[in-house]
């Protein structure tokens, strides 16, 4: 902004530079109709459309599977790519960062110290780092942030206020009990937003007391709107010594990522003609899938210290559960 | 600016008389309506998300949901603010779609975070960074398209008055966003 003065006008900036930047001119016009003439003739929907850059999946033709559910996976430079049956990637599983123990376990004291002083119904946005403090300042987006929450609880899906949860709505027709598993606990928890767009000023800087790591909370108190559609709804389930936390939240979920230390193609599962993943090597191994509501999916992650078939039979007494 | 400078611009009701052939049933009018909206469109989605390869994917897709949809359309609004409205509609879910799956994988404590993949705010200096999509939508339809606060009421849904009062509002806010930084660039020089 180096032509700044006091008179200056920040949109007419804008403008130039948009003007100036502007991507090139891209005839459409035919990729659409082509696309349109296709779809046509093979009598489809567009349920088969699949983004332009996706069409680099052809040339790992010669590695993609089609199983018998007819959903697809392909598996490429660590990077496993899980299409459904219009072939349409939903899910892609790829190997981590490098996370050390101490960073974790920096992370885990941090989040703690924070959340003690949060009252219910209170958030807050953690950012680690001196860097990551400065641009968030800057309004800029960090490189990682960290939600907690004191979220609301309730002992009942008839307790969860149905004017909060938006599409999540689906999730309390599971019901207090799943799969011989009773309910024990839902917590709703709010989406806080961005943190670059929160005032500069209110963020909290403190720093580690174990190791002295600079570090800036932002406590927020959500309101209603957090709770829609973007609110994440966690429902707990027991059966014995087994537990089954089940997370859901809603969205337009074109792909998601999943995060594996070895993405494989032997930890897909199929329920109901729906892939589920199951992440493996990592802390806290759970299964993950997307079901298609609305518009939209949900997306479920299962958490549980039960054996990998009675997890699967949990997952499909929720894909039935949802269903019905 | 003419967003659109190679094209013959339609009339409104030249456009609506497209959009009724299609309705009908016959696919080759569907291309002059493409071929008019198509850069102007470009542009709305690339400054609302901020990446030219992933913008470009959002604009078929808003074509091709229009054209499985068009039947659902009704004259109530014009063929241009339904066009718009799923267009902002795929935006914000291209918007979402990142901080979702940021915000989710730290919610279930799967892992240390790394940085989110997209929306890489490469457009236009970066002044919309700071902004909600609503009021990148407005500063877009506003600034770029030179749209009146009337016609972006019927794009958005909202009212002209309120919306000349945020766009306003918004214009302060950059004004201080600019001095701000103006400020820390005399403060810290080289950072």
């Amino acid at each position: 902004m180096s032509d700044y003065s006091p008179g200056f006008e920040p949109l007419e900036h804008f403008k130039r530079d948009a003007e100036r930047g502007a991507p090139a001119p891209v005839d459409f016009s035919e990729r659409i109709m082509q696309r349109i003439e296709l779809d046509s003739a093979g009598g489809s929907s567009y349920k088969a459309y699949k983004p332009k850059r996706m069409a680099i999946g052809i040339a790992l033709i010669v590695l993609t599977v089609t199983l018998l559910c007819g959903f697809t996976y392909a598996i490429t430079a660590g990077v496993l790519t899980i299409k459904d049956d219009a072939g349409r990637e939903i899910m892609q599983v790829q190997s981590p960062e490098p996370i050390h123990a101490e960073q974790v376990e920096l992370l885990d004291r941090i989040k703690r110290t924070v959340n003690n002083q949060l009252q219910q119904g209170e958030a807050a946005i953690i950012i680690m780092g001196q860097d990551d403090i400065d641009a968030v300042k800057r309004h800029e987006e960090p490189e990682s942030y960290y939600p907690v929450f004191q979220g609301f609880s309730y002992s009942s899906t008839e307790d969860i206020p149905t004017r909060l949860v938006g599409h999540l709505n689906e999730l309390k027709k599971l019901g207090d009990q799943v799969a011989d598993a009773k309910l024990t606990e839902v917590e709703l928890s709010p989406y806080l937003g961005h943190p670059n767009v929160l005032e500069p000023e209110k963020w909290v800087e403190a720093s580690e007391s174990g190791s002295g790591y600079p570090y800036a909370y932002y406590k927020l108190k959500p309101d209603d709107q957090a709770y829609m559609e973007d609110a994440v709804l966690s429902l707990t389930y027991r059966k014995g010594d087994s537990t089954f936390r089940l997370s859901g939240t809603y969205g337009e979920f074109t792909s998601v990522t999943v995060f594996d230390k070895n993405p494989s193609a032997e930890r897909i599962h199929e329920v109901s003609g729906i892939p589920i993943y199951h992440t493996n090597g990592q802390d806290a191994p759970y299964l993950t899938w997307l079901e298609p509501v609305g518009d939209g999916e949900l997306m479920y992650w299962l958490n549980s210290n039960a054996d990998l078939k009675q997890q699967l039979r949990f997952a499909e007494a929720v894909i039935k559960a949802a269903k019905h | 600016m003419d967003v659109n400078e190679s094209m013959e611009p339609l009339s409104a009701d030249r456009i609506e008389k497209l959009v009724k052939a299609v309705q009908a049933g016959q696919v080759e009018p569907y291309r002059a309506i493409v071929l008019h909206f198509q850069r102007r469109l470009h542009l709305y989605c690339y400054h609302m998300i901020g990446d030219r390869a992933e913008s470009e994917d959002i604009v078929q897709e808003v074509f091709l949901r229009a054209y499985r949809e068009i039947g659902k359309y009704r004259q109530t609004v014009s063929f241009s603010a339904w066009l718009y409205k799923i267009a902002y509609r795929l935006c914000l879910n291209a918007l979402k779609k990142h901080k979702g799956q940021h915000r989710l994988l730290s919610l279930i404590q799967l892992q240390w975070l790394t940085a989110p993949t997209a929306s890489s705010d490469e457009s236009a200096d970066g002044l919309l960074i700071g902004l909600s999509p609503e009021e990148r939508q407005l500063v877009i339809l506003r600034t770029l398209e030179e749209r009146s606060f009337a016609e972006i009421a019927e794009l958005t849904g909202s009212k002209a008055i309120a919306l000349r009062k945020k766009f306003e509002r918004i214009r302060k806010k950059l004004r201080k966003q600019m001095r701000e930084e103006k400020l820390d660039e005399r403060l810290f020089p080289g950072l």
